[in-house]
């Protein structure tokens, strides 16, 4: 059987209806009653497809369709995995995290409780060292104190040992002084002795002993008022 | 069909690359190592207390024949020190003593005519010496003067340069400075500091309106490098 060469029907395009699987049959009867939209006049240029042996859904479905349900599927099952890796992945890290977490918060309160420590001992070492300022400050004003005392007591010390020397070379004076007027006293009662034997003596050897006597007390006495105004000052 | 795939390839790349890393592991320590230790605080006081300006000030005593006078000076080096000519004239013994009362006997003396400047030398060893300023301080600058005013206690004033003037004494080569400090009779060779602590000068006299003179760090400092300007004085009476 030659199968004629397909013409497009002239009543259009048929549209697919429901699959009723008797659409294409070859045993189509004209007296059968026409679904709507197909021109029977039409009828005897549509080529009809022979239907294969195995008539399941799934067979009735084309082949390209077919492939397109596959892939899609496929593609689901890959997200599928995705997803359930993504979820395993999202798990752990989650877990990880809070442990972190719980670990950082464990950090912080032992932080804070060993600043606490420290700040409590920050205000028993600033007592401390207000305390010692204050001890120190009071020893080196007392050190200060100390050396103007040992100062002023040095200064006293040269002051006395000028003052003992001045007194020794007053002192020292004094006995020359004295000396001096012993003497004095002594020429004078001598030459009363002379004067009262003046028989016995020249009168010139009398007058020579008087003027050195004279000479002699009035160095003494020279000495003595030298002496006298250095007491008075 | 493959655009779609591609694009949901993309797509769960571009996922995996917005997805939160897994946490770091935790630091071993917390607490940062400190940034400064004890013994970057330089020794700028005793373990008494004192500051290296109280500690190169001595006091100077001169047992004088017939007389007794005090006045200030300050350590240059560990056997030196600085006062003024007129402390220790007609000497018959100088003695220095420290902040802490410790007295030690000078062993020479010397003195120039250029200015009021003596330098002195002792035999034993003070620990700190005071630092020279290079330049003259300028007019407005603050200054601090530390000595032992009427032979008394360890005191520090506070003033300000008031400028250079002709030597009131007429005992001075070149100007003098005037300042502000307050100073009395025993202030005589004190050090004249700057805000560095650095001595810019040495008092050496004082007026009647409360104003000081000092004689400034380049006049000291050009006696210290001509030695022949400086002249030995007996410590003995009679010379």
């Amino acid at each position: 059987m030659t199968t004629p060469p397909p013409t497009p029907p002239t009543g259009g395009i048929p549209t697919p209806g429901p699959d009723t699987g008797a659409y294409y049959r070859p045993d189509y009867s004209p007296s059968e009653k026409p679904r709507a939209g197909i021109n029977p006049a039409n009828e005897e240029t549509t080529v009809l497809t022979p239907v294969p042996e195995r008539t399941g859904a799934l067979d009735r479905i084309p082949l390209g369709e077919r492939k397109r349900w596959q892939v899609i599927a496929a593609s689901l099952g890959g997200l599928l995995l995705v997803a359930i890796g993504l979820t395993i992945y999202l798990w752990i890290s989650s877990d990880r995290w809070s442990a972190r977490a719980d670990a950082l918060e464990g950090e912080a309160r032992d932080l804070g409780s060993r600043l606490a420590t420290e700040q409590e001992y920050v205000v028993q070492q600033t007592e401390q060292i207000n305390i010692l300022t204050q001890q120190l400050a009071t020893a080196q004003q007392r050190i200060t104190e100390l050396a103007d005392q040992t100062a002023k007591a040095g200064d006293d010390v040269a002051f006395a040992q000028q003052e003992i020397a001045y007194l020794t070379e007053l002192s020292s004076l004094g006995g020359s002084v004295s000396v001096a007027l012993n003497r004095c006293v002594n020429e004078q009662k001598t030459l009363v002795g002379y004067l009262q034997n003046s028989s016995a003596y020249s009168a010139s050897d009398i007058a020579q002993f008087k003027a050195s006597v004279d000479a002699l007390c009035r160095a003494a006495q020279s000495a003595n008022s030298e002496l006298q105004n250095q007491l008075a000052q | 069909m493959r655009r779609a795939l591609l694009v949901a390839a993309a797509l769960v790349l571009t996922g995996c690359g917005a997805l939160p890393d897994l946490p770091p592991p935790l630091p071993s320590d917390f607490v940062p190592s400190p940034t400064i230790s004890p013994s970057n605080h330089g020794p700028l006081l005793s373990p008494d207390g004192f500051d290296a300006a109280q500690r190169m000030t001595v006091r100077v005593r001169n047992v004088g024949c017939g007389f007794l006078a005090t006045g200030t000076g300050f350590m240059i080096d560990e056997h030196t020190l600085v006062t003024n000519r007129h402390v220790i004239e007609d000497s018959s013994s100088l003695e220095v003593s420290t902040y802490d009362g410790h007295v030690i006997e000078a062993t020479a003396a010397r003195s120039t005519t250029a200015a009021d400047i003596a330098i002195i030398r002792v035999e034993e060893s003070l620990p700190v010496a005071a630092k020279l300023a290079d330049r003259d301080p300028q007019v407005g600058d603050a200054i601090t003067v530390i000595g032992y005013p009427e032979g008394g206690r360890l005191t520090t004033t506070s003033g300000i340069v008031l400028g250079a003037v002709e030597d009131p004494l007429n005992g001075s080569v070149g100007a003098v400075l005037g300042t502000s400090a307050q100073v009395e009779p025993g202030s005589s060779g004190s050090p004249v500091l700057n805000a560095d602590g650095e001595v810019v000068g040495v008092i050496y006299a004082k007026n009647d309106a409360d104003q000081s003179f000092m004689i400034p760090i380049s006049t000291l400092q050009d006696l210290l490098s001509q030695e022949s300007l400086l002249i030995p004085q007996q410590i003995a009476c009679g010379t």
